[in-house]
């Protein structure tokens, strides 16, 4: 009851104080926002969230089975403890975020938490997760106010590896108006607010550059048949469509546009949403040509392979969309800065200062990760932010490896 | 009659409406009026804007046709066994998913021997065998695990169960064959397509609206002729009497969901072979969608299943491109639920017994 | 039809077969369980969590009593039909060997046959995590298997058969006791955290209940079980009395339970108070007037957007006043949708009836959502920054001072509710539907009726909506899925259909025990489908039944 008020007047007095606020020291650690003592033989627990329920289930799972991967490459240890990831389905709604992040919270011996899938979630989730004094690692909310300058206090913890929708909208509309040279768009999403909005970012780019967007249209994630929505586009006579979506509603758009025969010459760019093999077999023959915009550098096409090999034989199946390395990445940059900031002591414990464990974090540069070199910046946004044009160029699903199918482009 | 007498006769009918209806008539004249309105105002809009050609209607009307004989043919299982139980079988839909998992494991081996490409007109039937096969099966089971306990009770208790079920159909597939989307490989021949009148139509549609077709005569057949449709007529009348003059009640409940759950599992296979990919995650929004033709058309009714999808696949398909447009609406093909869901409630407000259904007694509705 | 659902004395009564049968045929479904428990890739993701820490996983603790039940509903047939104890166990392990035949035989098929490419879940990972010590793919592990199904089935026979009843009922609780204790460990882990001296850390390891404790608890609640038993008190289950001391039960545990645990319980009790407030606001229509609604979830969200485009500091927001004035002008807003939705559905019925509101909710879930209506309501991207309400000068941030919140609230509906219930009304509602034709010729006005719940419905679920915005502190459509509906629908059954503390039981097993549960993430609804089905087989009537329902069901 005490603790309760006095929380509760904390709370009152600044979103950022909580009762754990005060600087602690454990061991031969003394830590500004707290400590975490790892008792020897002891697990060193990391949460997580994604979407493991409802309509964002492939994606959500990727990124957590992404992450796993991530911890048994580093053998399931760091600095000799057992790296255990809680993982917690936050679906891709605001509230599901919020109770998984408060169910996180509620456990004091969690260093750090990766995650979410969805904005909608990190918005609610990661101020919560902020004020136990856990930074969070996002692999797929990427809505560019959860890092942008005039962000909230709460958000200070808040960090993520996949790159801000702005800066992936801005590439593709360059390089289609650029090097494509096509003077008319069309564009579709899913009703989600991460396509919708990378959708509004591209067209807000492509008209900047001078070229014309001739139909804006939404679809929803659950829609079998496109071929209406596509007759409507095709009357506009585009030529290129930009349609973030992912795997199912890529499909059968990819499938059914061969049906519009004045469709015939437009291309199609999609996101990273389909960065996968599944997507191979969900369009079909029709996917090639699909060109989607995606990370670049030889980093990524040499070691992406061998994780799809990996996830595959730990899981049964390779991964269902892109943003699996996301997770990977998010874990990986969690557990080196767990490195450089966990101390031992005699006994062979160990401690772990959140506020060290959020700098290390923060510091992060150079970091040879699976969607390219990672590092922070002031406000939290650590991908490594090259991009690619990646076409596919065979339908067999067996052949997918970034590199050879799909290919690299541009640049 | 002469045009005074006419007018006269209206006049008098007028008032006579007037006199015996309450306000709720009024209001519901008035949610008419209101429906005609918008109605007329977006068509007229919309062929002003004069965005679509002719042929764009046609190829709407061919779409809506397709996703519409999908619709018919769930809603058809939907319908058998809600003629005879008067209940709603929530996993039908899940059901559909299944069966159609069943399709893709048949059509890979049969693919594996070559089989699909080079003679579709053997793997089809083999490949709706599958899907057939496993739908009665799990349909019979849902029969077993949610509705037999709960005959004799009066409890939405099988409502529950099969909205639980649904889940168990659903997250179990998802775990047993896992998350990502799958492809039926291709059917040779049968991916073609052919050209009739100008429009261009795969041969996959044509052969999912002629199933759809070839069911519902051959359901009509089972009801109509066969002594087991002759049980399930008695059953559906009422159950207490049939099984007094001998029919064995329960044998009849078990054949009814066996055959609405393969129809379910053709309706699972005929979906890929039109639409390609499948996930565990399709059958429910389908089975909602064919949960709302059935009803459309006056559930119980196996004409008015057949009926209802189609309407509520043309309504899909034409209905943003025919009344959104006036509008100038922004996406209007993202609206294009409002217009089926919307459709169905006017229809029922104004024929509460769905378009073919007969008014049933209120101890029955 | 389903919702009004029509009876017949028809029964289906299945014949028992022969005592050995039985148990072949337990063995096999049970057997069939626990593989598909392991093909869905449940047992390698639950392996992880343990119940007992560093004993017994989840995952361990369900195979484990898959065979204990086989082999104790074996043994209670065998028991039935006059078989001798002996005999009894015997059979009782024979079907924990079929269960663990029949995990052999998957993991012989894992190993040595290509299932994998259907199946994706049979993994060597499977096979390893199902060795316990021994070699994975060795004829050790398979023997290990059939020895540990004949064993563990034999102790559920033993238990069915050997064991008194008295014992054996102090046994089954105490199982249970510490299952729960480990399961829910989140909540009681907090509780302790209250006590001084590290007693939390003493009891609970990361994941689950140590061994010291869990095994101090099983014997604690074995040994009261038989002393309570031998003092010859009635068990409370049976006095009547019971329902009396339950309620001040669950009052007192609603009342503390936020100031006592952690902010994640006070998060969920306040999404189940939410549910709570949603599910009278379904009693009124459906328990009480008889009315089926699918699409209930729009009056939330009408609640949901009204205080978000009141109370947001965002663009969208049309005002900016305090979450007092918006709360009431959300309610009536609500009440108001509801005479909309009600008014032109009054003359559907039953199934149509149901039809008819899932569609009107599913329109609004898509207008919502639509670019059409983005400029107004935020389309995918939502209203955010919505103000907590402030009280006194406090602002109302943390999740269980907003529990509070709701619980006034929910603490008021039910008082509504409960009044109209009995008043004149009321009384309308229930011979509405009984039977609207006899209504209407006893000179009750139907049209009328049905509308007053429509609206009063609305309004309790847009009190709902209205503490979820401040919640959440943001809205988006994706909130407001049919889901939301169907889980209103089932919690009015699972708690009693027209009962108000049904209401709250239901909210409490259906919303919460899965809350609690988020770490099982992807089996989450697995389960949940699972329980449902389960809850209506083990109590068709509900958890907490109307009187009028108890009496009906007694009939049947």
């Amino acid at each position: 009851m005490t603790r309760t008020l006095a929380c509760t007047a904390a709370l009152a007095a600044s979103l950022l104080a909580t009762c754990a606020f005060a600087a602690e020291t454990l061991g031969p650690v003394t830590d500004e926002i707290g400590v975490v003592k790892i008792t020897k033989g002891d697990p060193i627990l990391i949460g997580g969230y994604s979407s493991q329920s409802g309509g964002d289930t492939n994606q959500g799972i990727d990124e957590l089975r992404g992450a796993e991967l991530a911890i048994l490459d580093n053998e399931g240890t760091v600095l000799g403890f057992e790296v255990q990831l809680l993982g917690e389905d936050a679906q891709c709604t605001a509230e599901g975020g919020q109770t998984a992040a408060t169910k996180i919270a509620g456990n004091p011996q969690v260093v750090a938490v990766i995650g979410p899938t969805c904005s909608s979630g990190a918005r609610a989730g990661a101020p919560i997760l902020w004020n136990a004094g856990m930074p969070s690692v996002a692999f797929g909310a990427t809505a560019p106010a959860l890092t942008a300058a005039d962000r909230p206090d709460g958000f200070k913890g808040f960090l993520r590896v996949v790159p801000n929708d702005l800066l992936g909208a801005d590439f593709t509309a360059t390089y289609a108006f650029e090097n494509l040279g096509v003077k008319t768009a069309a564009t579709i999403h899913d009703g989600s607010p991460y396509t919708e909005q990378l959708v509004r970012a591209f067209e807000k780019d492509f008209t900047e550059l001078g070229g014309t967007i001739v139909s804006s249209e939404a679809v929803s994630p659950t829609d079998t048949d496109l071929r209406p929505v596509l007759t409507r586009i095709s009357t506009k006579k585009p030529e290129l469509i930009f349609t973030p979506v992912f795997t199912s509603t890529v499909g059968f758009l990819l499938r059914q546009k061969t049906e519009i025969t004045d469709l015939a010459g437009t291309q199609v760019i999609g996101g990273e949403g389909v960065f996968s093999a599944n997507v191979i077999e969900a369009a079909g023959p029709n996917v090639v040509g699909l060109r989607i915009v995606g990370p670049s550098t030889d980093l990524f096409s040499d070691r992406f392979p061998v994780f799809v090999e990996a996830f595959k034989s730990e899981f049964g199946e390779a991964p269902v969309g892109g943003f699996s390395a996301y997770g990977y990445d998010s874990m990986l940059l969690t557990l080196k800065a767990i490195e450089t900031a966990g101390k031992t002591d005699d006994e062979g414990n160990l401690y772990i200062g959140r506020k060290a464990l959020y700098d290390a974090m923060m510091a992060t540069k150079d970091l040879p990760a699976l969607t390219g070199t990672l590092a922070c910046d002031e406000f939290g946004d650590c991908s490594a932010a090259t991009y690619a044009i990646w076409e596919f160029v065979s339908d067999d699903a067996s052949t997918f490896a970034p590199g050879e199918n799909p290919k690299r482009v541009y640049p | 009659m002469t045009a005074a007498a006419i007018s006269a006769a209206v006049r008098n009918r007028t008032a006579d409406w007037w006199r015996r209806s309450i306000w709720v008539d009024h209001l519901m004249l008035a949610i008419r009026v209101v429906v005609a309105v918008l109605v007329l105002w977006g068509l007229a809009g919309g062929i002003a804007a004069g965005t679509y050609s002719a042929a764009n209607f046609a190829s709407f009307a061919m779409f809506g046709l397709t996703i519409g004989s999908v619709y018919a043919l769930i809603a058809l299982g939907y319908t058998m066994v809600y003629g005879i139980l008067r209940m709603i079988n929530f996993a039908h839909g899940d059901v559909m998913m299944v069966g159609s998992f069943a399709g893709l494991f048949a059509a890979s081996s049969l693919s594996g021997a070559g089989l699909t490409n080079d003679a579709p007109l053997i793997a089809l039937p083999l490949v709706l065998a599958a899907g057939m096969a496993v739908g009665a099966a799990v349909s019979v089971a849902i029969e077993r695990v949610a509705y037999r306990p709960f005959l004799h009770v009066r409890s939405l208790a099988p409502l529950i169960c099969a909205i639980g079920l649904s889940f168990v159909l659903q997250y179990g597939a998802r775990g047993l064959f896992g998350t990502r989307n799958r492809a039926y490989p291709g059917f040779g021949w049968m991916e073609g397509t052919v050209q009739v009148a100008g429009l261009t139509i795969p041969i996959p549609q044509i052969v999912a609206f002629g199933a759809a077709l070839v069911v519902l005569a051959g359901l009509l057949a089972i009801v109509r002729l066969t002594p087991l449709g002759k049980a399930m007529r008695a059953v559906s009348e009422d159950r207490d009497a049939a099984a007094l003059v001998g029919i064995d009640v329960s044998r009849t409940i078990v054949f009814t969901f066996a055959i609405g759950g393969a129809m379910a599992g053709v309706a699972g296979v005929l979906y890929a072979l039109v639409f390609k990919q499948i996930t565990v995650f399709m059958g429910f929004f389908l089975g909602i969608k064919g949960f709302a033709a059935a009803i459309l058309g006056g559930i119980g009714n196996l004409g008015g299943a057949m009926l209802g999808g189609l309407v509520l696949g043309l309504a899909e398909a034409l209905g943003p491109a025919l009344l959104l447009e006036g509008y100038g609406l922004p996406a209007p093909y993202q609206l294009k639920d409002v217009i089926g869901y919307g459709m169905l409630v006017l229809i029922l407000i104004f024929r509460p017994q769905g378009l073919l259904g007969e008014r049933l007694a209120a101890k029955r509705a | 039809m389903s919702f009004n659902v029509v009876t017949s004395s028809f029964r289906v009564v299945r014949r028992e077969r022969e005592a050995g049968a039985e148990a072949l045929r337990i063995g096999l479904i049970a057997g069939v369980a626990a593989v598909l428990f392991c093909l869905i890739g449940a047992y390698v993701a639950l392996d992880k969590r343990d119940v007992v820490e560093g004993v017994a996983s989840f995952a361990a603790v369900a195979l484990a009593a898959i065979a204990l039940v086989a082999g104790y509903t074996s043994a209670a047939t065998a028991n039935r039909q006059g078989r001798t104890p002996r005999r009894a166990v015997l059979l009782a392990g024979g079907a924990g060997l079929a269960v663990g035949a029949c995990l052999a035989l998957m993991v012989l098929a894992t190993t040595n046959l290509g299932i994998r490419t259907i199946l994706v879940a049979a993994s060597p990972a499977l096979v390893r995590a199902l060795t316990f010590g021994t070699t994975a793919g060795s004829s050790g592990q398979i023997f290990l298997l059939l020895a540990a199904g004949f064993g563990l089935g034999a102790i559920g026979g033993a238990l069915a058969t050997l064991v008194p009843e008295r014992l054996r009922r102090a046994i089954i609780r105490g199982v249970f006791v510490v299952i729960f204790a480990g399961l829910f460990r989140d909540v009681f882990f907090s509780i302790a955290s209250n006590l001084p001296g590290g007693v939390d850390r003493m009891i609970y390891g990361s994941a689950g209940i140590r061994l010291w404790p869990a095994i101090l608890l099983f014997a604690a609640v074995v040994a009261w079980t038989i002393l309570r038993a031998a003092a010859g008190k009635p068990s409370a289950a049976r006095t009547g009395g019971r329902s009396k001391l339950s309620i001040v039960l669950l009052v007192a545990t609603v009342l503390v339970l936020p100031l006592i645990t952690s902010d994640f319980v006070a998060q969920v009790a306040m999404l189940v108070a939410l549910y709570m407030l949603m599910g009278m606001g379904l009693n009124i229509e459906l328990g009480l007037a008889g009315l089926v609604d699918l699409g209930f979830v729009a009056f939330f969200a009408v609640g949901a957007y009204t205080v978000a485009l009141l109370c947001s500091n965002g663009p969208l927001a049309i005002a900016d006043v305090s979450f007092w004035v918006a709360l009431p002008v959300a309610i009536v807003l609500a009440a108001v949708s509801g005479l909309v939705f009600g008014l032109p559905v009054l003359r559907v019925r039953g199934d149509y009836l149901a039809m008819a509101t899932l569609g009107l909710g599913e329109i609004v879930r898509v207008l919502v959502l639509s670019d059409a209506l983005a400029p107004v309501l935020g389309g995918s991207q939502g209203i955010i920054e919505i103000d907590r309400p402030v009280l006194a000068g406090i602002s109302l941030n943390t999740p269980a001072e907003l529990y509070y919140l709701a619980l006034i609230l929910a603490g008021a509906v039910a008082f509504i509710s409960w009044r109209l219930q009995h008043a004149r009304i009321g009384r309308a509602w229930l011979a509405i539907r009984e039977d609207e034709d006899v209504a209407q010729a006893l000179g009750i006005d139907p049209v009328a009726s049905k509308l007053v719940a429509y609206s009063v419905g609305a309004a309790f679920a847009g009190a709902a909506g209205a503490v979820f915005a401040v919640l959440v502190g943001s809205v988006f459509p994706h909130s407001f899925q049919l889901l939301v509906s169907i889980n209103v629908l089932a919690i009015l059954v699972i708690g009693g259909l027209g009962s108000l503390p049904g209401v709250l039981v239901g909210a409490m097993v259906l919303i919460g025990l899965p809350e609690l549960l988020r770490e099982f993430g992807e089996f989450r609804y697995l389960f949940y489908g699972v329980a449902l089905v389960a809850m209506m087989h083990i109590r068709p009537e509900g958890l907490w039944p109307a009187e009028s329902t108890k009496r009906e069901m007694a009939d049947a």
